[in-house]
């Protein structure tokens, strides 16, 4: 062996020649270098499309006025009023109305269509699949527009069937108890196709010879679901869970083009709500803090979902961590 | 060709508690085929990288030809790599993977033809040119990797365990073939493996490696006869070493290695204080068998005969100790029956405590 | 008269066999018809005479099919304008991001570099504030940036959306390390590993990419309400939208003419996306 070079065990550098620092160190700067250049329109993009007004926002909400004369700082009255404004209660209750509307009934349809589909040889067939991918290439105007065919009080589905079975015509946009209801109806049907053939491919990759030892092992077409098909697809379904919580929580066009949260606030959900207040009411500090209550509630809400997910899910499909 | 020196080398990753690469020092001669052998884990292939350039030393230095090189890109290097998993461009046929290092060096369309077309004919690889690459079986990979390291005509050539996915007959076929090759294009080769019967056939010299630290390099003949320490003593060598420990003993004018069950004569040279603790490693292919129960190891019955054709390997027990003996095969040795074990003093390797070898 | 007899049992078990096929073909149609169920109508109804539609017994079909529709819509309405807006921004929007979003996740992949986990924490909880929270903020900065009621403020502002970099960081982190290795001893730089290894290989995330993209910025609709304001700026969804005034009489079939013209660019667009998405490697074969 060659007559070792006594290098000391100390810390780094202390022992190190000085060019071969420099190079050691201009090497990791070209290195940073390269990395940011990578990141660089996207940092750009972000930070002014996304970060600048995130701040502004909040600098918004601690001001009051700003539309017709300038703004004053008035610090977290703003904040303070939402927590009591019933009106915004109001309206995230009809958020939670709207979730539990939507996402239950859309995780089951996906689910239970991706499961027959599954089944079936070819999985479902490519024109199935494409088909019921249609309504979610719709764009939202076209798709509000072909609802209303279906809830059109003098021509719509809804109403003719209801007058032909006997009920006369319907105008759920105009009802108080069904307008709401109908939107949902139409997010998901915008909706269950995607989470549909997302599901899909989940289930697909569960491996066929679990169903097989779950047969011979006597299970029935319950327990094989239960036990082989949910942990299974399960991080795929809490994927799915937790996207279509967050996108329904800020659904907007939907309502927005539909019933504009009308009749009378019955499906004025949160959002719709900050809009009004920002844009038609004319008070954009108090939209701003009602926007950012949003979002901060999402957040939690997302984080509390998914951490039940993991824990609760891991326990009732007995999967250890 | 060029000589490779590496000086005090360290490589620790954040986050871990020991060094993937502790202190290491060597110098690899120009044109040498030069094996680092050791076990999973021993930062052989780290080491390995950092030599490419693909990882930057924590500490110290890497020369090639006297020029440190420590932040120099591997493209500028002049070396070339040969992955375990062949790493092929899998978008490319056989040819643009092959020509793909000289025209990223701007070599004219002309002579990277000839060049490829000449690297092809070295490997065999004439009829494969134009295919994709998926659609080649593993030793053709291995070729085609082969063949994009060669073609550049480096001066250092790294090889990353490359016959481990290849089935037994292949991997003898493309050792002779990676020798034959050396000998034809004299490139500096470093060749990283755990597989010792690769090292001894292949190298100039080995460096043998263990937990980052190189424990001993040297020609493989003199690393088999002279290990440093038993782990380079228990590494080479198959059926391995086998390793007696007990203390040593000094009765009537001779010294013994004592231990229950074993009682063995280990000669009055140079030999550790009394009562000191002691290790001694008996190859197999040393060991002589006698009827009588005479030898300078005393008598142990007979565990397990295996019959290897020319030879057999006797497994033999005395108390807890095993040991196992390679004899020719014309001698007939029934299980349970007692021998006598001998050997010749300087045949015996020893080593202390600490796993290094003692005595001369 | 004829007693019923029972099926020969041969029968019976090919019957028995042939259940599970035919509920699962059942289920598979009703699915397709309710997805699909509206569109008939609304194609119904943009070959026919709007006052057609409130004839009650319904008048489903409607022979011969009345163009006239689908000339109003292409003679006294700016919708080709529309349409070609759309596609334009689109476009645009999509290969940017196809491509920012891939460079970024190959950053974040790939290399280190100090303030690594902060931006992608930051860039994460971008993806939970709702757009229509930043809509105002949006429209302040776009009339001080000066471009309000440009096709920029229309380009713009989409690119922020960081999803494409998550899902272009969880492609890339996926191919094997050692091709770029290799790519890097041959003598390629960071761009040309870049070009060269990772969009080829990372095909399919970009297909994904370009998919979503395309898809939001197609029907995205109230940031171009909120951040234009002059008709020959108007896309798809805002000129629709302007055919279906608040108060007054509803041009039923006019409309349904549009949203049946406004479906065909982005079915065509998707499945043309999708084969691409099948035809490129997938990642799971990249072994050697």
């Amino acid at each position: 062996m060659a007559a070792a070079v006594s290098v000391q065990r100390a810390d780094i550098g202390s022992s190190e020649a000085p060019d071969l620092r420099r190079l050691r160190v201009r090497a990791k700067l070209r290195r940073h270098a390269i990395a940011y250049c990578f990141l660089l329109p996207n940092l750009v993009a972000f930070a002014v499309f996304f970060a600048w007004p995130i701040v502004a926002l909040v600098r918004q909400s601690l001001e009051r006025g700003g539309v017709l004369g300038p703004a004053t700082f008035v610090g977290l009255s703003n904040w303070k009023a939402a927590a009591h404004d019933p009106t915004f209660l109001h309206s995230l209750v009809v958020t939670g109305k709207y979730c539990l509307m939507v996402v239950p009934p859309v995780i089951v349809l996906g689910f239970g269509v991706a499961l027959i589909f599954s089944r079936s040889r070819g999985g479902g067939g490519s024109i199935a699949r494409v088909v019921i991918l249609l309504p979610v290439l719709a764009p939202i105007v076209a798709a509000a527009f072909i609802w209303q065919f279906v809830v059109q009080p003098q021509f719509g589905l809804a109403s003719v069937t209801g007058r032909l079975v006997g009920f006369g015509s319907l105008d759920p946009l105009g009802s108080y108890s069904l307008a709401l209801p109908a939107v949902a109806a139409l997010d998901i049907w915008r909706s269950f196709g995607f989470w549909s053939l997302v599901l899909l491919a989940a289930l697909l990759d569960v491996p066929r010879d679990l169903y097989n030892a779950a047969r011979l092992d006597g299970a029935s077409a319950l327990r094989r679901f239960w036990h082989v098909t949910l942990p299974g697809t399960r991080s795929t379904t809490l994927i799915v869970v937790v996207l279509s919580i967050v996108f329904t929580m800020q659904a907007f066009d939907s309502v927005f083009i539909l019933t504009g949260g009308g009749p009378s606030n019955t499906s004025e959900t949160a959002v719709l709500y900050m809009y009004q207040s920002m844009f038609v009411n004319a008070n954009p500090g108090y939209g701003a803090a009602l926007g950012l209550i949003l979002v901060i509630v999402i957040i939690l809400l997302t984080g509390a979902v998914v951490a039940l997910f993991r824990r609760g899910g891991r326990r009732a499909f007995g999967i250890a961590p | 060709m060029a000589a490779i020196k590496l000086t005090g080398i360290v490589k620790q990753y954040r986050g871990e508690e020991r060094p993937a690469v502790d202190e290491m020092t060597l110098q690899i001669e120009d044109g040498e085929f030069f094996v680092l052998l050791g076990p999973s884990g021993c930062g052989k292939s780290t080491l390995l990288k950092m030599i490419a350039g693909l990882e930057e030393p924590t500490r110290g230095t890497v020369e090639f030809d006297g020029t440190c090189v420590n932040y120099v890109e591997p493209g500028d290097r002049n070396v070339a790599l040969v992955f375990q998993n062949y790493a092929l461009y899998p978008h490319m046929s056989v040819r643009r993977n092959i020509d793909f290092p000289l025209k990223m060096r701007k070599m004219p369309k002309a002579e990277r033809h000839a060049a490829c077309e000449s690297a092809a004919a070295a490997l065999n690889l004439q009829r494969l040119l134009d295919r994709p690459v998926s659609e080649l079986s593993g030793g053709e990979r291995q070729r085609v990797a082969l063949g994009r390291a060669i073609v550049r005509q480096p001066e250092v050539m790294l090889m990353d365990e490359p016959l481990s996915n290849l089935d037994a007959l292949l991997r003898v076929q493309t050792r002779e073939e990676l020798l034959r090759l050396h000998r034809a294009v004299p490139s500096t080769v470093v060749y990283v493996t755990h597989d010792q019967v690769e090292a001894m056939t292949m190298a100039d010299r080995i460096g043998i490696m263990e937990a980052g630290e190189l424990v001993q390099v040297g020609r493989p003949k003199d690393v088999y006869r002279q290990p440093a320490s038993r782990f380079v003593a228990g590494f080479l060598g198959s059926p391995p070493m086998g390793f007696l420990t007990g203390q040593v003993e000094e009765r009537n004018g001779s010294v013994y290695l004592t231990g229950p069950g074993i009682k063995i004569d280990i000669g009055a040279t140079a030999r550790p204080p009394s009562g000191s603790a002691l290790t001694i490693g008996l190859r197999p292919e040393h060991l002589r068998l006698t009827s009588d129960g005479s030898g300078r190891a005393g008598a142990w019955t007979v565990e397990l005969v295996e019959a290897l054709g020319a030879d057999q390997l006797v497994s033999l027990t005395a108390g807890a100790a095993r040991l196992r003996a390679r004899v020719d095969a014309t001698a007939e040795f029934s299980e349970g029956s007692q021998v006598g074990v001998d050997f010749a003093l300087e045949d015996a390797r020893f080593f202390g405590e600490d796993g290094r070898a003692v005595g001369s | 008269m004829t007693a019923v007899t029972e099926p020969e049992p041969a029968l019976r078990r090919r019957l028995a066999r042939a259940r599970p096929a035919v509920l699962t073909a059942v289920v598979v149609a009703v699915a397709c018809l309710f997805a699909i169920g509206p569109f008939a109508y609304l194609i119904s109804a943009a070959f026919k005479h709007s006052l057609v539609l409130f004839s009650y017994p319904p008048h489903w079909i409607e022979w011969p099919p009345y163009f006239g529709n689908f000339r109003y819509l292409l003679e006294h309405t700016a919708f080709l304008r529309w349409a070609s807006n759309s596609l334009g921004v689109a476009a645009i929007v999509t290969i940017a991001k196809v491509l920012m979003d891939s460079m970024a996740g190959y950053a974040f992949a790939r290399m280190r570099f100090p303030g690594r986990t902060l931006i992608m924490a930051v860039m994460a909880t971008g993806i939970m504030v709702p757009t229509a929270v930043l809509i105002v903020p949006l429209y302040f900065l776009v009339k001080s940036l000066n471009i309000f009621d440009t096709y920029w403020a229309l380009v713009l502002p989409p690119l922020a959306n960081p999803v494409g970099v998550f899902i272009m960081w969880s492609y890339i982190s996926a191919l094997p390390p050692e091709i770029e290795q290799a790519a890097r001893i041959d003598g390629c730089g960071p761009f040309q590993i870049y070009w060269r290894m990772v969009l080829p290989l990372a095909q399919r995330g970009l297909v994904v990419i370009a998919t979503y993209t395309f898809l939001v910025q197609y029907g995205s609709f109230v940031w171009p309400l909120v951040g234009t304001q002059s008709s020959r700026l108007f896309v798809l969804t805002t000129g629709l939208s302007s055919l279906q005034p608040s108060l007054g009489a509803t041009n039923w079939g006019v409309i349904s003419a549009a949203c049946v013209l406004s479906m065909i660019p982005i079915v065509v667009v998707f499945f043309g996306l999708q084969r691409l998405f099948r035809a490129a490697p997938a990642a799971a074969g990249l072994k050697g």
